[in-house]
């Protein structure tokens, strides 16, 4: 698996996970939730196999603004609204991790 | 510009002014399946179709991951599957209908007839998101209004009831 599905996989646990935090929000609509360390094992699991560069920027990220990974729309980060650089255009179509110079996320740009 | 042209002439009719097809934001299809994986595949296959997904595979794998927190299904035939995903790009909603249910774990051991999946960007606030599940399970809670649900002809029939029932958030 390459990296950026492997980050946009632990942007989704970790959001799973939220939702395992807030046992009372999600059982009030009859959602019957379990243990969540097996997820937490693949989080872990999928991190390790990420360069430490993205790992600590996902990180700082979910730190600072409470999602490791945002996407980008129309050559916008999504996170803090600005415009990328011409410069930053990807070589090619395929999805990329990016920074945004602008806020420091990490960019999902698919 | 390019025109079509009927009987030699021009029509003036270019193509770039032919409406497309208008998003909707929602789904409805017969599921084939018995299995929650399988019917799991073809609901994100159908959201694909919609295009409202960066990934296909990576919002299978989050839907399987939530199901290893505890079934998305509801009891009284009904499964709410939902993701609050960076895969997704707009809110959307698939509604899946089977005719001899399926096997979702369900805590009263009933088969789903209904799943309906929830699909909310991850730029989207987590209230915001649980609020959009919160409508799915409120529309789902009557029997007469999953009947008529399993009964709808279409997609347009389907939001025409949860308008009705003020059961709808984009």
């Amino acid at each position: 698996m390459d990296a950026v599905k492997q980050m946009m996989q632990v942007h989704d646990l970790d959001v799973i996970l939220r939702e395992a935090n807030d046992r009372r929000a999600w059982g009030r609509l009859g959602f019957e939730l379990g243990a969540a360390e097996g997820l937490e094992q693949e989080r872990d699991r999928l991190l390790a196999g990420l360069d430490r560069r993205w790992t600590l920027l996902y990180d700082r990220g979910l730190r600072r603004y409470g999602r490791g990974l945002t996407p980008v729309r129309e050559r916008v980060c999504m996170g803090c609204f600005v415009r990328l650089p011409a410069s930053a255009v990807r070589a090619s179509g395929e999805a990329v991790l990016h920074l945004c110079e602008s806020c420091g996320r990490l960019l999902y740009w698919g | 510009m390019v025109s079509c042209a009927r009987g030699g002439r021009s029509t003036g009719l270019a193509i770039a002014e032919i409406p497309s097809i208008p998003y909707t934001p929602l789904d409805i299809l017969e599921i084939r399946h018995r299995r929650r994986e399988s019917a799991l595949t073809q609901l994100v296959a159908a959201a694909a179709r919609s295009g409202v997904l960066r990934d296909p595979d990576v919002l299978l794998e989050t839907l399987l991951n939530r199901e290893r927190l505890g079934t998305t299904a509801l009891g009284k035939g009904v499964a709410v599957p939902h993701a609050h995903s960076i895969t997704v790009s707009r809110t959307h909603v698939v509604l899946g209908r089977s005719v001899h249910g399926l096997d979702w774990r369900a805590p009263d051991a009933e088969p789903v007839r209904i799943a309906w999946l929830v699909l909310t960007p991850s730029e989207v606030s987590d209230e915001q998101h649980h609020a959009r599940v919160a409508v799915a399970v409120s529309a789902l809670r009557l029997q007469r209004q999953r009947q008529r649900l399993i009964e709808a002809a279409s997609a347009d029939a389907v939001l025409r009831l949860l308008r009705e029932w003020n059961a709808w958030m984009p």
